[in-house]
């Protein structure tokens, strides 16, 4: 079986969401900097490929301009992989502090 | 009005159902919310930034569309590395052209006025670049699909050099013109051939001569306004060219390709000179020429 990779963009996304929905331009407001507008939502896109996080289009008041937008949130499997990597991080920080000490 | 819905049809007829659902639309979507929530005096800002980022979402979600195996994508980037290096070369080579041409008159120019001299360069150098790159990174005979590619970005320098040749090439030139003129301490002038002419002015030009009965300059400026189209689709006829020539012989020796975009361009210069000097050709016939010659020889090969 292939281990579930994470990028760093694609933790943060996962850190940011916390369980919440979001769109995308909330994540990029809330990243300080660290998200770009228009890389964000390929990002998005291939989290949801992955199934880290699952989206659904808004519910639009009647008048509403435009496209209505995605709402993003994390899959019991995305929050999985993100506290299983933030887990093997600890794990590596552990074995290698005695080295450096 | 909401913003953005002709990028949103375009993007509709380049990407993916998938990419133009997961990509472009949310982008779309939250860039004309935030539009509309804003106040009257940010929606500039807003419609300026948010244009931008559509359109790298766009570029992202063709990318993200595309099929083309990874193996085939390393080809092109190589292809696109040798070609931008070569169009870079072959640039410098000009520059250098014309150092030497109008050196006397350097010490009294500035350097930016080499630049003026690029958006009629690139019409030379860039279909140069793309036809050696294609024969420099992609190895034995082209796949459909990168031939597809391939002929997308030529397509892509034909309008550029379209741009260039019709629009800021003339403009670009008037000033190189004024330029050279104040550091000689002469009027400036359009020139006999009509290259800071843009081509509604070449149409009324060569009515003024043909009126005046001014043959030669008639027959000169009717070249250059069929030569800027003739040059244009460069790119598009030596890369269906080299298609050609890498189907018949897989393994074909980069200097031949070298040769065939010089030959190319020598062509125009044959044509001019058939053209002016023997009066054997009309100025429309010499201009296309080359894209006859090449034309012919990219069907020749393909019937053989």
């Amino acid at each position: 079986m292939d281990v579930p990779r994470l990028s760093p963009k694609e933790t943060l996304i996962l850190q940011l969401l916390d369980g919440d929905e979001m769109f995308g331009l909330q994540l990029v407001e809330q990243s300080d900097g660290a998200l770009k507008r228009g890389t964000v939502y390929v990002t998005l896109g291939r989290m949801q490929d992955k199934g880290y996080v699952e989206s659904r289009t808004e519910v639009r008041h009647p008048g509403a301009i435009g496209l209505p937008r995605r709402l993003y949130r994390p899959t019991a499997f995305g929050l999985k992989v993100l506290g299983a990597w933030a887990a093997a991080e600890r794990e590596l920080q552990r074995h290698l502090k005695p080295r450096h000490a | 009005m909401a913003p953005g819905r002709a990028l949103h049809r375009l993007a509709s007829t380049i990407c993916s159902t998938n990419a133009l659902t997961h990509i472009v639309e949310p982008a779309l979507a939250d860039f004309q919310n935030e539009y509309a929530a804003a106040r009257r005096d940010r929606r500039l800002r807003i419609l300026v930034g948010g244009y931008i980022a559509m359109v790298e979402v766009t570029v992202m979600a063709v990318l993200e569309s595309s099929t083309v195996p990874h193996d085939e994508q390393r080809t092109l980037m190589r292809m696109f590395a040798w070609a931008g290096g070569v169009a870079l070369m072959i640039a410098s080579m000009l520059v250098a052209f014309i150092i030497v041409v109008f050196e006397p008159q350097w010490s009294q120019m500035r350097l930016i006025h080499l630049l003026l001299g690029l958006p009629m360069m690139l019409p030379i150098a860039l279909p140069v670049g793309l036809t050696l790159g294609i024969a420099l990174a992609v190895g034995g005979v082209v796949s459909a699909r990168l031939k597809k590619v391939i002929l997308v970005a030529a397509i892509a320098v034909s309008t550029v050099s379209i741009v260039s040749l019709m629009l800021v090439g003339p403009m670009t030139g008037m000033m190189f013109s004024r330029a050279v003129s104040n550091a000689r301490r002469i009027p400036a002038t359009v020139g006999f051939n009509g290259h800071a002419l843009t081509p509604s002015q070449l149409h009324k030009a060569t009515l003024v001569a043909q009126t005046e009965g001014h043959v030669n300059r008639m027959r000169r400026l009717r070249s250059n306004y069929h030569r800027r189209w003739a040059m244009s689709i460069a790119a598009v006829v030596l890369a269906l060219f080299v298609f050609a020539v890498k189907d018949r012989w897989a393994a074909v020796p980069r200097v031949v390709v070298l040769a065939a975009c010089a030959g190319y361009f020598l062509l125009f210069v044959v044509g001019e000179t058939l053209m002016f000097e023997f009066r054997q050709l009309p100025p429309s016939a010499a201009a296309w020429l080359p894209n006859v010659v090449f034309g012919g020889a990219t069907a020749l090969l393909h019937r053989s």
